[in-house]
């Protein structure tokens, strides 16, 4: 899939971008040009507009059958303009020239400013990228192999096991194609395909029920999700269930807990990955505002962010604001070393923008967000791992976590978990709230596997309101002590 | 009164009608349209300057047709004819693909809101974006200018929304209403620092009615307050003991009941109360009773989703359920009908029968335990009922407030934890639908470090 994309001239993406954005609106670069000039005034350090069109298609499956299906057509445009951090933003759904220049009128009316005559030239070249083909996954024709997918995933389920009671399932496809052009005369587009499909499954015995959930997603077609990769998906839901049925609740105290490989990243997510957003830092509110360079981790603890792998759900070959997919190294060897940046903070900042200017739609502000952020691979064995804890925790799944950035307190509740005594996995354990201070947590990381993977496509972060698809992602690893909290 | 909003009730309502006789026109059995419009101006400051200013406006229409008993459903953002039609298509082609569904048929007109009252719920504010930011910049100067003996102060946002909405509903059985809403809301979250670090909380006010939100003064005070109690906040030692949950930390125990007598967990089993109704569930002093009519009320509305009303009634009555929140497809499943509760909950407001005391009361009553303060992360897993969560509070002992506390978890299970309320606070917090004072649970499970 990304090797028919290498072949096709430079500029493709642009392209169909434009046909699906800028062509039914009736709108030209000309039009662009003078609406930025209209959003310039005098101080004026930043001002940009931000174009999308977005599909998004869902169905549903329940008793058995695909009894629910939706189709969305959103599009719209944002403008903003800046004047140092003072920020005024205005969206329209209606994308016409006429409309851009109401919308420049509203942009000016918040921020008081005048508002220039002069059209400013899109000189900058559009970025080009490989790291996902601009498919159409809501073309004409394109639901009925999702819908014998679907059709599949309740029968399947029950045979896996027959305490199987119940089974769900939501697929949502969406294309979410997105032009930018700023005061700088920069244009950039994207043309981004997604897909999540989540599997629901309850399982009941001895009169006790048992939810467990599994789901994948990616920037690729429903082939990719046919056969084994289908398989395994099911049966991870199912096992999570049946496992659940016997968990009993969880013990409560510090002790040493190993995180398996995968979604359990999320943990540096939480504790590392939010706290190094810059606007936290330009506003001195991040618990790791000044402790750049300071060792917050035992050596070998390499953390990244890295927006520019291929086919990932929260990989971006351009960002929303034009910049470039990128890996960013947080922390080094244990050492705190970079920031996730947005133009706006960069800017204020005099850093640089790091390919992370992420906005939920046209009709919110981008903000300095993460994509892929993981912890990379170490040397030690997976099974000498767990064979190191006496008493102890093992989570192979979360629920999702929270962070207070002031504080660097975080916090992320298990949904498959099981003690450790004496080395060995045994019985499991009801849901579990581990908590912890994110300079603190990872100095207590002593042991790294080599087993790194990312999670299933499945993560998603929420900041000031604002829904994105990220990815988390770590090799198992061992920390020495944690705060854990269940209901025994 | 200057409007935000760039339409009414009547042209939402022709936007909706029209789009039910397009979707005929393709072909469909019958239809249910929506149009949706709101539109609202954000001003948000600090340091003295507005941080960010932002013009709301937005706009729908979803279109759900039926094939007999197979249903397909489309959203568009724009609402030209060839727009509303491309949707009807779409619609028409997934309604191709899914299997039948009779229980997801609209109600019959009978069942419909078509001439019940509808409460009073629109009040604009009239607000320019200038006087918006003058009441942002006013809490931003409020928090900065505060002055607390060792603390730092610091704005996190000091912020105020205006903002209108409306939405029309129209179905091919021929209903065709409207209503138009109000909503604004007043905010202040602050940093407090000190030399063993920085903590931050957040106080905020939403009404129907701009000039019924608490003023900017008070929001200070409340957030100063409740960011410097947090300081110098230390864990506890593991161990079970009672918890007072403060009004806005309670509203989210509310929420999880709500969830649990809801009609998709309750017709699909995934809820940690099956077949409730009739069933006591929590304390039997307690009473839960919802009203869809009151004047302003942030859950008020004369129908839901589907053109349903709500009615006054009790959800718990002493303890019992007596109701579910149930909308057309799961109140067949159940074989029941639809309570007007497709949108979720109108106004809830929590009771005790053993009458209500003062927050210092309840604190005195629990002698030693934990006054849960903020909800910081965790799960309440709805089937099972587990319920952890990381939170921030206070240590009480003897009745008296010792030390603030932070890094602890707490845990039960919410059935254990729903007949385990022993007393209801008459500190009424409202958050949404939801209103209750602060809730004491007897003998929850303490996680600390110690």
């Amino acid at each position: 899939m990304i090797a028919e994309v290498e072949n096709e001239p430079a500029g493709t993406i642009f392209d169909i971008a434009t046909a699906r954005i800028l062509t039914p609106a009736g709108l030209a670069p000309a039009d662009l040009s003078r609406t930025l000039g209209a959003l310039a005034s005098a101080g004026t350090d930043l001002a940009d507009l931000f174009f999308e069109t977005k599909r998004t298609r869902t169905f549903r499956l329940e008793d058995g059958r695909v009894a629910g299906g939706s189709f969305q057509i959103a599009q719209g445009v944002g403008a903003r303009s800046a004047r140092g951090g003072q920020v005024a933003f205005a969206h329209s759904a209606d994308m016409g020239a006429g409309a851009l220049a109401t919308l420049a009128d509203a942009v000016r009316a918040l921020d008081g400013g005048t508002g220039g005559e002069v059209a400013v030239p899109l000189v900058g070249q559009p970025p080009v990228h490989d790291l996902y083909p601009p498919i159409d996954l809501n073309g004409a024709d394109s639901a009925a192999p999702w819908i014998a997918l679907l059709g599949r995933i309740d029968a399947q389920a029950r045979a896996v096991d027959p305490r199987v009671v119940r089974v769900e399932a939501d697929l949502r496809t969406a294309d979410q194609a997105i032009l930018f052009a700023d005061l700088d005369g920069r244009i950039a587009a994207d043309v981004r395909p997604s897909m999540q499909l989540f599997v629901t499954v309850v399982a009941q015995a001895a009169g006790r029920r048992a939810r467990g959930q599994a789901g994948f997603g990616g920037r690729h077609g429903a082939e990719v999700l046919v056969g084994a990769t289908l398989d395994a998906l099911i049966r991870r839901a199912v096992e999570m269930a049946c496992i659940n049925l016997d968990a009993r609740p969880a013990p409560t105290g510090t002790m040493p807990v190993v995180l398996g490989p995968g979604y359990p990243g999320v943990l540096f997510h939480e504790a590392i990955g939010h706290g190094l957003e810059g606007d936290h830092h330009r506003k001195n509110q991040s618990a790791f505002a000044g402790r750049m360079g300071e060792r917050i981790a035992a050596k070998g603890v390499t953390v990244v962010d890295d927006g520019s792998l291929p086919g990932r759900i929260g990989s971006l070959g351009v960002d929303d604001e034009g910049a470039k997919g990128a890996r960013t190294m947080l922390i080094e060897d244990g050492v705190l070393t970079g920031l996730i940046q947005d133009r706006l903070n960069a800017g204020l900042m005099n850093d640089l923008p790091t390919g992370n200017g992420r906005r939920q739609s046209y009709a919110h502000l981008p903000m300095p967000r993460m994509t892929n952020t993981f912890l990379l691979a170490g040397a030690h064995q997976p099974g000498d791992i767990i064979g190191s804890v006496k008493d102890g925790i093992y989570a192979t799944a979360f629920g999702g976590g929270r962070v207070d950035i002031v504080s660097g307190r975080f916090n992320f509740t298990t949904t498959q978990a099981w003690l450790i005594e004496n080395g060995r996995i045994t019985a499991p354990v009801e849901g579990a709230t581990l908590i912890g201070v994110g300079h603190q947590a990872l100095k207590h990381i002593s042991m790294v596997g080599d087993d790194l993977a990312l999670d299933d496509g499945v993560a998603s972060c929420s900041k000031q309101g604002q829904h994105l698809d990220v990815g988390v992602g770590q090799p198992t690893i061992r920390i020495d002590q944690m705060m854990v909290g269940g209901a025994s | 009164m200057m409007r935000l909003l760039a339409t009414d009730v009547a042209r939402m309502q022709d936007v909706a009608a029209q789009a039910v006789k397009i979707a005929q026109a393709v072909g469909a059995d019958q239809a249910v349209a929506t149009a949706r419009a709101n539109a609202g101006i954000k001003v948000t400051a600090r340091m003295g300057e507005t941080d960010t200013a932002l013009r709301d406006a937005g706009q729908g229409l979803t279109l759900t047709l039926y094939r007999g008993a197979r249903a397909g459903t489309a959203t568009t953002a724009a609402l030209d004819p060839a727009a509303i039609r491309r949707a009807a298509e779409e619609a028409f082609a997934i309604a191709d693909l899914v299997g039948e569904d009779a229980d997801s048929l609209p109600p019959s007109l009978a069942q419909m809101a078509v001439d019940t009252p509808l409460p009073p719920i629109d009040a604009p504010s009239g607000r320019d974006p200038a006087s918006l930011r003058a009441l942002a910049l006013e809490g931003d100067a409020l928090l900065r200018g505060a002055t607390v003996p060792g603390v730092m102060i610091e704005t996190i946002a000091s912020g105020v929304l205006s903002s209108e909405g409306g939405m029309a509903l129209a179905t091919s059985a021929g209903f065709c209403r409207g209503e138009i809403f109000s909503f604004h809301s007043a905010w202040l979250v602050a940093l407090a620092r000190d030399a063993g670090g920085a903590v931050n909380d957040s106080a905020d006010s939403q009404d129907r009615r701009f000039d019924s939100l608490e003023p900017m003064a008070v929001l200070a005070e409340r957030v100063i307050a409740r960011a410097t109690g947090k300081l110098g906040a230390r864990t506890l030692p593991s161990q079970r003991c009672p918890v007072l949950f403060e009004a806005r930390v309670a509203t989210a125990l509310i929420g999880d009941l709500v969830g649990a007598l809801s009609g998709n967990p309750q017709q699909r089993g995934t809820t940690f109360l099956p077949d409730a109704l009739g069933k006591t569930v929590a304390a039997p002093h307690l009473d839960l009773m919802e009203d869809p009519f009151e004047p302003y009320g942030l859950a008020s509305g004369g129908f839901d989703r589907e053109g349903v009303a709500g009615s006054r009634r009790a959800i718990l009555n002493g303890g019992v359920v007596e109701g579910l929140f149930l909308g057309t497809r799961s109140a067949r499943r159940l074989g029941m009908t639809s309570t007007g509760n497709a949108d979720g909950p109108w106004n809830l407001r929590l009771a005790s029968r053993a009458g209500s005391e003062s927050f210092e009361t309840l604190c005195r009553q629990m002698g030693r335990g934990l006054i849960v303060r903020g909800l910081t992360g965790g799960a309440t897993d709805p089937v099972s009922g587990n319920w952890t969560y990381a939170v921030v509070g206070t240590w009480v002992e003897d009745g008296v407030l010792v030390h603030a506390v932070a890094d602890v978890t707490v845990g039960g299970n919410m059935r254990d934890m729903l007949m385990g309320i022993v007393a209801v606070g008459d500190d009424m917090h409202r958050a949404g639908a939801v209103r209750t004072g602060s809730i004491l649970i007897d003998g929850l499970q303490i996680g600390g470090a110690a």
